[in-house]
């Protein structure tokens, strides 16, 4: 135990390191191909901000500093350009968001990278104050951790080249659909479209590079993740909203187990943003470059 | 064990996906090894330079890495195969350098003067290669080749990740939905990975007393 | 020139100029084979001054760095548990008593026997919280490593000749003191250019700790390649970083093998197990 949580460390501090040269402002920057076509999303930060006594949020406020846990590999989601360790995405502007109404501003932000297996632990140990991570709530989760919002919901569907002939689940028999191996998404091929073969890679980089030289036909997993990959293809890759599994995965921010005034106030801030139009400008500056207009954001389920 | 009996289909499709995979990388890997060996004891230069640098670089290279040249990077170069093609492919390169190693040390352990009676008698290089030193130096070359194919058989499992649904594939795809058998699958599999192991070695063991004799 | 030319003789007049011959015809292959590979690249605009323009920035280095750091620190960690576990289980395989050289070997056998990716996918999904990536990584690597080294050990010990065992046992020493000081010292010649070519194969090994999302070197690469779309100029620098590295450890091995082996008549050697 000990030793892992000196590893933890470790990764943290180099992850921090790496991600000093964060900027203030999202400018524009040629290698991230989400940048520069929309209108950036500006948010306000809220200068004088008062939070009760004691709450997480005034701790937060106080430290003038929040670590939020995101993906680093996922564009248009959490995405870090290697060059000059700059994170973008929507879990990231989400992140700006929920920032600024502490009173932080983004360069107050520590972005740690949070893989799937270890974002219960970084909750759990303090590692990360909230997660962003295309994080989708389920009820095993909960009994670790709390979830505020969901901020997004997205279904199971496909992602194919710009000139395939594919555009319904009717058009996959015998056409090989990629997804990352061992995981739902993977599985939802063969039970739901069989007619399809399915392959599966390490990951789901690798899935779209393979559809980019033509090896496989579709790439499947939640919507949101393809759309991220089709807005950074400019315009090689098609989003395919088919709902192969119609399951909706709803995104949540992870917080500390039984922290219900902070969820409470981080879903206010959440309806906020829907209300204000900064959620949908934090979409289409992201997730929205894919081509698809910013949806009606979820309600957030208080619990 | 019921656990195990009621995924048993998944599972040895799984091995004998990873089977034929291994079977068809040991073919080409023997053969091309073979010739790499030759041509790294060849008079011309630069076959033995081609040889050298064949080996130097591929047993130097980690496995993944090799994958992902035939997966993605040649694919960028206009060609597209099977998942499966694709491992056998990257399983017999990698494993042709070894297997060269191996020959080319068997070589070196034939006795001088089978080569240079192999000579007297007016045989030329390939001659002698083909029938005087190569049957010689292969059955020395029996046991690190066993080696080596059991080394390729586990290495086999890196094709889970680029599309082959062999074994280790198997493990992460059950444990998705059985995460709670872990020990189970783990002991399970790795059993089937071990009985495999065994049996490459018992088949190589059984040649080289075959040899001995012949 | 080469320690096989006994396989051919000096080549006289004729000879030489059928393998000068040969060697111009080949050469032109070869050179012809890579000049195609290169047009090949070039025609697939795989030198276009932007998809290696990443590789220009020194903070895509940075991050190159840093995954390679943490393959050299997995790597570092095993290779250094390995030798102790190796040593142990070594030294049980020595052992006066039959029990303990029967628990040694089948431990041995049963690790060499799993293959590292299983290893590596069941320590994960055993231990997620507890052991986390690197840890899964490394105990994987020891524990194969040290079953490898264990016989690379005793071979060691027991190539070294009967004379000095018997001897030291004549002049009264203890089984630990002809172990530490007659034994072990003078296998150690024959074991340390193996140990560092293991240290080869455990290098190559951490790369399959990206299936537990380990962040070594390769998914470094993966981050690159995910952002700049660059699959092959990536590929390419992350190939020359790993054949650099590992024929530099190579060449120290024999470096060390040619220096430990010149003054005095060579032990019989030990074969390393050209696995994984």
């Amino acid at each position: 135990m000990t030793m892992r949580t000196k590893h933890i460390a470790a990764m943290t501090v180099s992850a921090v390191l790496g991600a000093a040269a964060l900027s203030a402002c999202s400018s524009a920057k040629k290698a991230d191909g989400s940048d520069g076509k929309g209108p950036a999303p500006s948010v306000t930060v809220a200068t004088s901000a008062s939070f009760p006594a004691g709450s997480t949020m005034e701790k937060l406020n106080k430290a003038g500093k929040i670590t939020i846990g995101i993906k680093i590999d996922q564009p248009g989601i959490g995405l870090k350009d290697p060059a000059g360790g700059k994170y973008t995405g929507f879990d990231v502007e989400i992140g700006k968001i929920i920032a600024a109404d502490l009173g932080l501003k983004p360069d107050q932000i520590n972005f740690v990278e949070a893989v799937s297996a270890n974002r219960e632990t970084f909750i759990q140990n303090g590692t990360v104050d909230i997660v962003i991570a295309s994080y989708s709530i389920t009820d095993t989760r909960k009994q670790k951790v709390s979830f505020a919002g969901p901020y997004l919901e997205t279904d199971q569907d496909l992602l194919v080249a710009k000139d395939s002939k594919i555009a319904a689940l009717g058009d996959l028999a015998g056409k090989k659909v990629c997804s990352a191996k061992g995981s739902t998404s993977f599985k939802n091929i063969q039970t739901n479209i069989p007619q399809a073969t399915a392959v599966g890679l390490d990951t789901y980089s690798q899935c779209v590079d393979q559809l980019g030289t033509g090896q496989v036909d579709a790439v499947t997993t939640d919507g949101a993740i393809l759309q991220g990959y089709a807005a950074k293809s400019s315009g090689q890759l098609k989003y395919l909203p088919v709902s192969v599994n119609p399951e909706k995965q709803k995104y949540g921010i992870g917080l500390g187990k039984d922290d219900a005034a902070f969820r409470g106030w981080l879903d206010d801030q959440l309806t906020k943003a829907y209300g204000d139009g900064t959620w949908a400008q934090a979409y289409n500056a992201t997730l929205g470059q894919a081509g698809t207009a910013a949806p009606t954001p979820p309600a957030v389920e208080k619990y | 064990m019921g656990f195990l009996w009621d995924n048993h289909t998944v599972i040895l499709d799984a091995f004998g996906e990873g089977l034929i995979l291994s079977g068809w990388a040991a073919l080409f890997a023997l053969v091309v090894g073979t010739l790499l060996a030759v041509m790294r004891v060849s008079p011309v230069p630069p076959l033995r330079w081609a040889g050298t640098a064949y080996v130097s670089v591929l047993r130097n290279t980690p496995l993944v890495l090799c994958f992902m040249v035939f997966t993605s990077a040649i694919p960028h170069l206009g060609f597209t195969a099977e998942p499966l093609t694709w491992a056998i492919w990257a399983l017999s390169a990698y494993t042709a350098a070894f297997v060269c190693e191996a020959v080319r040390a068997g070589i070196k352990s034939v006795p001088r003067g089978q080569a240079e009676a192999a000579r007297a008698i007016g045989m030329t290089f390939g001659q002698s290669m083909r029938l005087v030193i190569l049957p010689q130096a292969l059955r020395a070359a029996v046991p690190p080749l066993g080696n080596t194919m059991i080394a390729m058989w586990k290495n086999s499992t890196v094709a889970a990740g680029f599309g082959v649904a062999e074994g280790a594939g198997a493990l992460h795809d059950l444990l998705n939905d059985h995460a709670d058998k872990i020990w189970t699958l783990f002991i399970g599999i790795a059993v089937g990975y071990m009985v495999v192991v065994f049996a490459i070695s018992a088949v190589f063991r059984l040649i080289e007393r075959t040899w001995r004799y012949a | 020139m080469n320690d096989t030319d006994f396989l051919y003789d000096a080549p006289g007049p004729r000879t030489r100029r059928r393998i000068l011959a040969a060697s111009v015809l080949t050469g032109l292959a070869l050179i012809a084979s890579v000049v195609w590979i290169v047009l090949r690249l070039n025609d697939r605009g795989q030198f276009a001054a932007e998809l290696w323009q990443p590789f220009r920035d020194p903070s895509v280095w940075t991050t190159i760095l840093q995954g390679l750091g943490n393959t050299l620190k997995a790597a570092a960690l095993a290779i250094v548990f390995a030798i102790a576990l190796g040593a142990l289980l070594a030294a049980g395989r020595l052992s006066d008593h039959k029990p303990v050289r029967w628990v040694a070997n089948v431990v041995v056998e049963v690790f060499r026997a799993i293959p590292l990716l299983i290893m590596m996918i069941g320590l994960f999904a055993a231990f997620p919280e507890s052991l986390g990536p690197l840890w899964s990584v490394v105990i994987a690597l020891t524990v194969y490593n040290g079953s490898l080294l264990s016989e690379v050990f005793r071979a060691g010990v027991n190539g070294v000749p009967a004379g000095q065992r018997e001897a030291a046992f004549a002049l009264g020493l203890r089984k630990t003191q002809v172990m530490t000081l007659i034994l072990l010292p003078q296998a150690i010649r024959t074991m340390l250019p193996v140990i560092i070519s293991q240290c080869v194969v455990t290098l190559k090994d951490t790369a399959l700790g990206r299936i537990v999302t380990y962040q070594e070197l390769l998914l470094a690469g993966g981050t690159i390649e995910v952002t700049y779309q660059d699959y092959v100029p990536t590929t390419i620098v992350l190939a020359a970083i790993y054949v650099s590295l590992n024929m530099s450890v190579s060449g120290l091995a024999q470096l060390v093998q040619r220096w430990l082996s010149r003054p005095r008549k060579p032990v019989p050697a030990v074969a390393a197990e050209s696995a994984a």
